[in-house]
């Protein structure tokens, strides 16, 4: 099984590759998104190792171990991403008659940036910091709102 | 090949206190939706508590419905082996107190001692057209909340 540090620095990583992303965010707005989550994901695993003893496989079985387990403030954050980054993912429609025609017309670039880095992710970070050992607290990086 | 034909969609009908009907006709398919949500979910062992659960369930996610505006659409489908009340919006826009109320109802639905036996995720999705929201709606089990009856 993978350690809450092995996470963190996985979190890292997945924080690397977004901060990257936010260079252009108005290029790549789904992907922000993405990266987001994923970072997310490490974090969440985290948490998961240090404080349950195990980690989590699968979307469905971590957001129900986040609410079976009493994270409500954690999930409240996690499941926005999940939810905003399911929709970058999977949704996107051709036809002429609906008002939803690509992920920007969700999220606008500015509104990842802020609603979904600078918030949602921060919020995910801020709830798992007061959980985390305190060498996994000091290295895991976090997003600057 | 030939090909591929979805199931029929039950439709509920509902009232503002979360009382919830399924029409006469939707009668015997819905048995059959909650049958196969049995086998799925692994729920076997306690058929008849589950459907009390799962019924319970459906009233609960009506009297949320009837507390929220912008809702377009609400489904109860199968997604990653549980549960998912889809919701789709009227607006395009990301709302983010429309996501905390959907979180809270999720997070006390997963921590009701009457319902659990349920595993169930929530999504709000923007309006798009049926074909664009079929990946998230699994063709064999589709509850469709379709309305007031008030």
């Amino acid at each position: 099984m993978s350690t809450e540090a092995d996470h963190i620095a996985l979190a890292n990583k997945n924080h690397a590759v977004l901060s990257h992303l936010l260079k252009d965010f108005e290029t790549f707005p789904e992907w922000v998104t993405v990266a987001a989550f994923y970072k997310a994901v490490q974090v969440v695993e985290a948490v998961f190792v240090k404080n349950q003893g195990r980690c989590c496989h699968g979307h469905q079985k971590r957001l129900e171990s986040l609410k079976r387990c009493g994270y409500r403030d954690l999930h409240k954050h996690y499941r926005a991403l999940w939810g905003a980054s399911s929709v970058a993912r999977y949704l996107y429609d051709t036809t002429q008659d609906k008002p939803y025609s690509c992920f920007t017309d969700y999220l606008t670039a500015d509104q990842v940036k802020k609603n979904i880095a600078e918030k949602r992710l921060h919020g995910v970070e801020c709830c798992a910091v007061g959980l985390l050992s305190e060498n996994c607290k000091k290295s895991l990086l976090r997003v600057r709102p | 090949m030939v090909p591929a034909v979805a199931s029929k969609v039950v439709q509920l009908h509902w009232n503002m206190d979360g009382l919830v009907t399924v029409t006469p006709e939707d009668e015997d398919r819905f048995s059959i939706k909650v049958s196969r949500v049995i086998e799925i979910l692994q729920q076997a062992k306690r058929p008849d508590d589950f459907k009390q659960q799962f019924n319970l369930l459906l009233r609960i996610l009506a009297g949320w419905l009837a507390g929220q505006p912008g809702v377009g659409e609400a489904f109860v489908t199968l997604r990653d082996g549980a549960l998912a009340f889809v919701v789709v919006r009227n607006s395009c826009k990301y709302d983010e107190q429309f996501e905390d109320a959907l979180s809270e109802l999720d997070f006390d639905c997963a921590n009701d001692p009457d319902l659990n036996l349920i595993r169930m995720d929530a999504i709000a999705l923007p309006p798009a057209s049926a074909s664009a929201l079929s990946s998230f709606l699994d063709p064999e089990f589709k509850i469709e909340y379709c309305g007031h009856v008030d």
